[in-house]
């Protein structure tokens, strides 16, 4: 096996089949922009939810009369419970700002007195951020001395839970759809440029090269295509998130072309996507041809 | 060396070859006449296993037909030259690189390829077409660099499908004269033709077939 004949056979496909060459790498890309746009659209719309979602927080009341040992003593028990990634007090004078705010009212022109009592505000991280686990958290919670109740806005709450869980099982089932569907299509532009190497085929059959000192060359391009057709799609992508920013003002909670290591799957995704589609291609079709 | 014991072969469309035997030892020249459709290409893919007989069996050296395994045949190969009416040349790459290719896969060192690459043009007679492409050479040149690419992996035995077929009258023989050079070193040569005429001067045991049967052999 000679790895450095099978590498420069590989990488001069392009200068062997041009045409089939440039709509292989365009194909991918294609494909890879449309992952990558689904994936931003997707990811934005399920931050959306997972901010809602946290919206809806547990919140603890302190019993007016609690002691300052008791408030602490429940703030430190929620800081330590397993899953919270936050507390933040809300003391009786920062409940007013907050009631005006979501009101837009002064609750002393209403009332002449406060009536809030200080609070807590708990937020879960993602892994913990299930009702049972909640649930349990919540009634550990109301037995401590000086909490007169917690809240827990349990249906809205599942019902935001269901919603994520759909979106991410729509959005898996459409990105593994649309990975499928880019495999096929890069497998039909790598038949082209095996029939376009057709003498290349028979020769190398006849002067003895293995089956897969035959194949090898076509994965190898496969993966080229892969790598160029990723980086296209980079550009696109950022393209397009540019252009949406410029003419809706919207601002995208979620951006792909940000993080390195986001970069660094899209270009794997397009190497693994070139491999599979060139290996379904030569495992039968290269001796269909010859 | 090369044996073919009761072989028949009938292609789906009709035709093929019917109860074929006989042998060649190491270092023979054999030619194996008959007109078109008379089955000798049938018999030479036969021999570089490219198909199989439906009863009895080829052997090639080692290499049995009816067991050799498909991963075996491009080891067979690389023991078989063999060169065609067509060349099958790589038309994007030079003589050099034509000749380079059966040694490049079977995995010989740089060294090597460029000693036995320079020895075998120097062989043909074409050190000073090694950089030329397929395209820029007469068919007699493009087929002794064919001729060169089968012999550079120094093989058991070349095969020759109507090598001359597509040459004039000149040209053909020295191409045969060329073939006979490389046998004199010890290759044995099985090289079919209808082309009788060119090889009466250069008389060798001589297989007879038509309409896929053999018709006898003649002795030089």
């Amino acid at each position: 096996m000679n790895l450095g004949f099978i590498f420069r056979e590989g990488f001069s496909g392009f200068s062997r089949a041009k045409y089939p060459f440039v709509v292989s790498v365009v194909t991918i890309a294609i494909s890879l922009t449309l992952i990558g746009v689904s994936i931003v659209m997707g990811d934005n719309v399920f931050s959306y939810f997972r901010n809602l979602q946290a919206d809806f927080d547990v919140q603890l009341f302190y019993n007016p009369n609690a002691t300052r040992d008791q408030q602490a003593a429940a703030l430190e028990f929620c800081n330590t419970y397993p899953g919270v990634v936050y507390t933040r007090y809300i003391s009786k004078h920062e409940a007013i700002a907050v009631f005006q705010e979501e009101f837009g009212e002064n609750i002393f022109e209403i009332l002449q007195d406060n009536p809030f009592p200080p609070s807590v505000r708990i937020g879960f991280d993602r892994y913990h951020q299930n009702t049972g686990y909640i649930s349990g958290f919540t009634a550990s919670l109301e037995q401590l001395p000086g909490v007169e109740t917690v809240t827990f806005h349990k249906a809205l709450f599942l019902k935001l839970t269901s919603i994520l869980r759909i979106l991410t099982m729509v959005g898996g089932i459409f990105l593994l759809v649309l990975f499928i569907a880019a495999v096929l299509l890069s497998s039909n532009t790598i038949k082209l440029i095996i029939l376009a190497r057709f003498d290349w085929i028979e020769t190398m059959r006849l002067i003895g090269a293995s089956d897969f000192t035959i194949r090898a060359p076509f994965l190898v391009e496969g993966a080229f295509q892969g790598f160029l057709g990723a980086v296209l799609a980079m550009g696109a992508i950022h393209g397009i998130e540019e252009s949406v920013i410029k003419l809706t003002s919207l601002n995208l909670a979620s951006r792909l072309i940000q993080f390195p290591e986001v970069i660094l799957i899209l270009l794997g995704t397009g190497i693994i996507l070139g491999i599979l589609g060139s290996y379904r291609a030569v495992r039968r079709f290269i001796y269909l041809v010859v | 060396m090369i044996s073919f014991k009761d072989v028949s072969l009938r292609y789906d469309r009709g035709a093929g070859v019917k109860n074929i035997n006989f042998q060649v030892q190491r270092g023979e020249f054999v030619y194996l006449i008959g007109p078109s459709g008379a089955g000798k290409s049938t018999l030479l893919r036969m021999l570089y296993m490219d198909i199989f007989p439906n009863t009895g069996y080829v052997e090639v050296d080692q290499f049995n037909s009816n067991t050799i395994k498909r991963r075996q045949i491009p080891k067979l190969r690389q023991k078989v030259g063999m060169i065609f009416q067509d060349y099958k040349l790589l038309n994007d790459r030079d003589v050099f690189q034509n000749v380079a290719l059966p040694l490049v896969v079977m995995g010989a060192s740089r060294r090597d390829i460029d000693r036995r690459v320079t020895k075998t043009l120097e062989e043909v007679g074409l050190t000073h077409r090694k950089h030329y492409f397929p395209g820029e050479l007469s068919g007699g040149e493009q087929q002794r660099v064919s001729i060169a690419r089968a012999i550079a992996k120094d093989p058991l035995v070349l095969l020759a499908d109507e090598p001359t077929g597509n040459l004039d009258y000149g040209v053909a023989q020295e191409i045969l004269n060329l073939l006979w050079r490389v046998n004199a070193k010890g290759t044995a040569v099985f090289m079919a033709t209808h082309n009788i005429e060119l090889i009466k001067n250069r008389p060798a045991r001589t297989f007879r077939l038509s309409h896929g049967e053999f018709k006898g052999e003649l002795l030089p």
